[in-house]
């Protein structure tokens, strides 16, 4: 059963904070309503893309429905930031711990699955994106997931390439890993959580 | 109720960074769906499960890990390596007295450590599907104890069964 805590979004374009609720432990069923939920908005950027002749961004084969199935193993969670009635953004995280590959090499890392914006979030799909923040917020799930399944903060994930710039503010970039199709894998260490969540250098 | 750590002026100067830019990541390929190649592939989550064995099983049977390193006599330091870090091989010796205190099956350990491989795929599943099921909380809740119980039990059966030493 899923639970709720206080989080917040920032409205695009306004230097304001909007009300948001980080949703943890989301079920298969509300997986598959946000998904559909997303559909639409998806489907009318791809169209708008198509009729410009502009590519479409990478990640658009991804179902989370199919991702679903994941949420049958006690490993895997899925946490979702939602604001004004509506999920604004999704993560999966394996609490399967994998080992660091920064710093003190071995210690054990969250990694992070899966983890996307709802469509109407994104300036490359729409004119005018409702919210920022949705990968803050949930980076700083992941971080608190970390530190709740006792691996210090520590994240990992591998970054599609539109989305390297943002990683690269905040986590250490390890270049491309080829057992990952050349994405490039990114982690967060311990300090690096630390600095992400409490500023300063 | 959770505090949130981010204060909202530096979460307004992190989100203005972000800028409804694209924050897609990605996992292609799940650990647990690996179970079909090779163990020499499932390292990690086999170290995990010998991991999370040692420290379930200390936690069933009540010991803190002081208890666990005066009694099985290894040090706190190597005791907080094998629970911790999971590319740490701890020594052969090591494993026998730690099987030996937690009563679990010698020659399956070694092949979760590390130290043996495993000469069928049975085991390696198990430790896969173990490790997938578990989480590192302090208790064990009747769900993770359901999940120890049924993997030592895999381990006991699979005792006889023949490891191929590294």
């Amino acid at each position: 059963m899923s639970s709720r805590r206080k989080s917040r979004l920032k409205r695009a374009g306004k230097n304001e904070l909007a009300p948001a609720d980080i949703v943890d432990g989301l079920s298969k069923e509300e997986l598959l309503a946000t998904h559909l939920d997303w559909q639409p908005d998806r489907l009318e950027a791809l169209k708008g893309l198509l009729d410009a002749k502009e590519p479409w961004p990478e990640h658009w084969h991804w179902d989370w429905s199919k991702k679903a199935g994941l949420l049958d193993f006690m490993a895997y969670r899925c946490i979702g930031i939602e604001c004004e009635g509506r999920m604004q953004g999704l993560m999966m995280a394996s609490t399967l711990a994998r080992s660091s590959r920064v710093g003190p090499t071995g210690r054990a890392v969250l990694y992070v699955e899966y983890i996307e914006s709802a469509p109407w979030n994104l300036k490359d799909l729409v004119d005018e994106p409702k919210f920022s923040g949705v990968g803050i917020a949930l980076l700083e799930a992941a971080i608190e997931l970390s530190e709740e399944e006792g691996f210090g903060g520590r994240i990992a994930l591998h970054s599609l390439p539109q989305s390297e710039a943002f990683y690269r503010k905040y986590m250490t970039d390890m270049g491309p890993d080829q057992s990952h199709e050349g994405l490039c894998y990114f982690e967060m260490s311990a300090e690096q959580a630390r600095l992400f969540l409490e500023g300063g250098k | 109720m959770k505090v949130m750590r981010m204060s909202d002026e530096l979460f307004l100067k992190r989100a203005a960074e972000e800028d409804g830019c694209m924050i897609s990541a990605v996992g292609l390929q799940p650990l647990h769906a690996k179970k079909a190649e090779s163990g020499q592939q499932l390292g990690e989550p086999i170290r995990f499960a010998f991991s999370t064995l040692i420290s379930y099983r200390r936690r069933a049977l009540r010991m803190t890990m002081e208890d666990v390193a005066q009694k099985a006599k290894v040090e706190l330091d190597e005791l907080l390596e094998i629970e911790e870090n999971l590319s740490y091989v701890p020594e052969v010796r090591t494993v026998h007295r730690l099987a030996d205190l937690l009563k679990l099956p010698i020659p399956q350990l070694l092949v979760l450590s590390g130290n043996a491989k495993a000469a069928t795929a049975e085991l390696t599943e198990a430790a896969v599907r173990f490790a997938a099921r578990s989480r590192a909380v302090e208790k064990l809740n009747p769900e993770q104890s359901n999940a120890l119980n049924e993997f030592v039990k895999v381990l006991v059966e699979q005792k006889g069964k023949e490891t191929v030493k590294k």
